[in-house]
């Protein structure tokens, strides 16, 4: 394949920018586990499950947010497993608010993004889809492995997001989580 | 008594309350303004009697003064006309009043006024016909008319005042103010008979009559000093040109009148001056009586609109009372109480295991918000309960199918294992008996007894590393390379070589095992023995001699290279072999007191006289009696072989 030499060296110039662009995120002790067990379920591959896109639609309305999504965190993407209000498959890992999330067991919320150092200059929130609000509730699989997150996304901030938004966010999750694991018996 | 109840009860009071504040406030206001709006109509026929009054008074002196003179006669119907038409104004205005008492007066004002027209259209008739003894005589009739009807007039007054009183102390002070006038008209229409140049006395005024009259001047003077020190100097003031005119001329000019009378001075000149200063202190009445009326007017029309402005604020705070009552009802009803009786009903459902989905409410009260996102967290929680709980009879339901299905695979495989135990029985010419007590379905302990030849017995017993149908199975794989074992030993192989073949092709994968292999050779009288890790065997001589034997070695499985020691030993006629597992004393008692081979020793030397049925029940009842629970913590197997 003959490529011009100016396009190549476009790809490589854009490329270097990427990958010296790259964000840094915190990696939980069992990272190694939790990408074995999510190979090993099958989760993250393109089977289109319609109760979980269901489930994000309700929760989009429950919770009047924009966008609702079920991300599953491999070693390099955010595959977005189930979504609502928005059309995307997947986003590179680094990217990812999820990252977060599935540090521990409790919500990660942030109410705005462009005050949070940490998101501040996250490409999804100076760039499309401009996220200012996330709240998130990981996918518990087994003891400390979350495979990734029940995420709920507004291009507004919020002042709150209250015990009972977070409880019924944990449920949300817990209904995803029993969904992948119902299916996960029926592929085995 | 729930909360809607008690609230409803609380407004009820409190509004009550308010009502019983407000309404008594707001009445009392508009019964004041109604008051001075009366009052200010009162005034106004009161003024109207008052100039009646004056006029009635004019015309009787007019009527002394025609008689006296045959004069006068425009004064009189001036007067009579004032008159009439001050007695009709005031009998119109009661006519139209609320009041039933002041209604009833505008009659008798209304008989005064007709009895003075017609009484004047007879008089003017009488004059037209210049009959002077009828005139005189008429006059006298007028002069009585006009007493009766002031007298009548008066008395209206009176009643005016006994109904509506005085309603404040200006009101007060002018009300003196008329009744000084009404002193000083009367007193100056005396003087002005007295003064009339051709009185009926003519000249020959008497001195006392007319020191009468500066007596009578001074003293209603002097009342209006007094009225001056005790009221406002500008109720006061409406009079003040009358009393000084009265004080500064009148006085002085009756006083230059009685020195004429008494001889000093010029008593016509004297004369004239009087009636002149009398002429004008009559103007003086008149414009003191309208400046009055004025004033009168302008105070009640000011009380009028102070009611009006507390009316109109009373009406205005009652408005807001009842407006705030009605936000404060609102606010309770619609933020308090409706949120309250949902989270009631809410919690009840959950109570009872309804969970649908809470309502998402922007509350105005942020406890309320509180209290709401804490019933949604409590849903979710009993959700995850429910959740939790069907999940939790999913897998016990799951466990048992799983249980049974394993149950029956394991008793499968302590079936196989029994079956590859041998009875107790005679083997060539050694008879063997037995003890086996798995502590689980399949144990880790196994043996066989095998005929080798026509003069040699083999026998081994295996331990497996730990119990349980993991042991069991691997005690089977054992089981037959053990029999391998001791088919194994040819005339160049003897049993301490085949053993070691046999570790050599043990699976590394599989767990690593004790064993204990015997060789009876009836021929030589001897027994050859390899250990491999497994307890010293005991060995009962017939003369009741025990004693241990064994040279220990490595279990099966351990060190793929290992080297087994074989020892052999006299095995003659009434001889005892006991070949066990340590689970026979590696047993703990309910005190943590573990068996121990000594104990076992002992058993065995205490019962060493024993046949080899009994020694076998003594050491399962002593045993068994160790563990209360009657179920070993390890297998327990025993094998003993005795020579016959």
């Amino acid at each position: 394949m003959n490529v011009p030499y100016t396009k190549l060296a476009g790809i490589a110039i854009e490329w270097g920018i990427l990958m010296s662009s790259k964000i840094n995120f915190p990696i939980g002790p069992d990272e190694a586990k939790r990408l074995r067990l999510l190979q090993a379920s099958g989760f993250a591959n393109s089977l289109i499950m319609p109760e979980l896109d269901a489930l994000c639609e309700d929760a989009k309305t429950n919770f009047d947010v924009k966008f609702s999504t079920i991300s599953l965190l491999t070693e390099e993407l955010q595959i977005i497993k189930a979504k609502a209000g928005i059309d995307v498959e997947s986003t590179p890992r680094d990217v990812a608010f999820c990252n977060y999330t599935i540090l521990t067991d409790q919500n990660f919320v942030v109410l705005d993004a462009t005050k949070d150092a940490r998101f501040s200059n996250n490409p999804l929130v100076v760039g499309n889809p401009h996220i200012r609000f996330y709240a998130g509730a990981p996918l518990i699989y087994v003891d400390n492995i979350r495979l990734g997150a029940f995420c709920l996304i507004d291009t507004a901030p919020r002042e709150k997001f209250t015990l009972g938004d977070q409880a019924e966010l944990s449920e949300y999750a817990e209904r995803a989580s029993y969904l992948l694991i119902k299916q996960l018996r029926f592929t085995a | 008594m729930n909360i809607r109840n008690t609230l409803a009860v609380l407004f009820m009071a409190f509004g009550l309350t308010l009502a019983a504040l407000l309404v008594p406030q707001v009445l009392e206001s508009n019964r004041t303004y109604t008051s001075t709006n009366d009052q200010i109509v009162v005034d106004q026929a009161r003024n109207d009697v008052f100039e009646a009054v004056l006029a009635l008074r004019k015309g009787r002196t007019a009527l002394t003064l025609l008689a006296m003179r045959g004069e006068a006669g425009i004064g009189l119907r001036d007067d009579l006309a004032a008159a009439v038409m001050f007695l009709n104004r005031a009998a119109q205005t009661f006519a139209m009043s609320e009041n039933a008492v002041l209604r009833q007066l505008s009659d008798p004002l209304a008989q005064q006024a007709d009895r003075l027209s017609d009484n004047a259209v007879d008089f003017a008739n009488i004059t037209a016909l210049g009959d002077a003894e009828a005139i005189a005589a008429a006059l006298v009739m007028q002069q009585q008319l006009f007493v009766e009807v002031q007298h009548e007039t008066l008395l209206v007054r009176q009643q005016i005042l006994q109904e509506v009183g005085i309603p404040d102390t200006v009101m007060g002070a002018l009300q003196m103010m008329r009744n000084y006038i009404l002193s000083v008209s009367n007193a100056l229409n005396d003087d002005l008979v007295l003064a009339a140049p051709n009185g009926p006395d003519g000249n020959r005024i008497g001195l006392r009559q007319v020191q009468s009259s500066v007596d009578r001047m001074t003293t209603i003077n002097q009342f209006y000093s007094d009225i001056a020190s005790a009221y406002r100097p500008d109720t006061i003031m409406v009079a003040l040109d009358l009393a000084a005119y009265l004080d500064s001329t009148y006085l002085p000019t009756l006083n230059n009148y009685v020195a004429a009378v008494s001889g000093n001075g010029n008593l016509t000149a004297a004369q004239r001056d009087w009636a002149t200063t009398v002429n004008d202190a009559d103007l003086l009445v008149n414009q003191t009586t309208a400046r009055l009326f004025a004033m009168s007017q302008a105070h009640l029309t000011s009380e009028r609109e102070e009611a009006r402005r507390m009316l109109n604020m009373m009406l205005i705070l009652t408005a807001f009372v009842v407006v705030m009552f009605g936000l404060s009802l609102y606010l309770v009803t619609q933020h308090i109480v409706r949120p309250l009786t949902y989270v009631q009903l809410k919690i009840n459902d959950i109570a009872a295991g309804h969970l649908d989905p809470i309502i998402r409410k922007k509350l105005l009260l942020r406890d309320l918000d509180t209290v709401f996102d804490a019933l949604r967290a409590l849903r979710i929680s009993s959700r995850r309960r429910e959740m939790l709980t069907a999940d939790r009879l999913a897998l016990n339901e799951h466990i048992v199918e799983a249980h049974g299905i394993l149950r029956s695979e394991v008793d499968a495989a302590a079936k196989v294992q029994l079956s590859l135990l041998p009875r107790p029985e005679r083997v060539g010419h050694i008879r063997f008996s037995s003890l086996f007590q798995p502590s689980s379905v399949v144990a880790g302990d196994t043996y066989d007894f095998i005929n080798l030849s026509d003069t040699r017995v083999g026998l081994f017993q295996i331990d497996v590393a730990g119990h349980g149908a993991a042991a069991g199975l691997v005690s089977m794989a054992a089981h037959i390379s053990a029999r391998r074992a001791l088919r194994g030993i040819k005339p160049d192989i003897n049993l301490a070589q085949s053993v070691q073949t046999m570790n050599a092709h043990w699976s590394p994968e599989l767990t690593y095992f004790t064993a204990l292999f015997v060789e009876f050779d009836a021929t030589s009288r001897v027994a050859r023995l390899v250990q491999a890790g497994h307890p010293h065997p005991v060995l009962m001589r017939k003369d009741g001699k025990v004693l241990r034997i064994g040279q220990g070695g490595l279990p099966i499985g351990v060190v793929d290279g290992a080297v087994f020691d074989m020892i052999e030993f006299d095995f003659d006629y009434g001889d005892r072999l006991l070949v066990f597992s340590d689970g026979i004393y590696e047993n703990f008692n309910s005190e943590g007191e573990i068996y121990s081979e000594e104990r076992l020793v002992q058993l065995l030397q205490d019962n060493a006289s024993c046949s080899t049925a009994d020694l076998v029940e003594v050491i399962k009842s002593s045993v068994v009696s160790w563990n209360k629970a009657g179920v070993p913590s390890d297998d327990v197997s025993l094998v003993i072989a005795e020579r016959i």
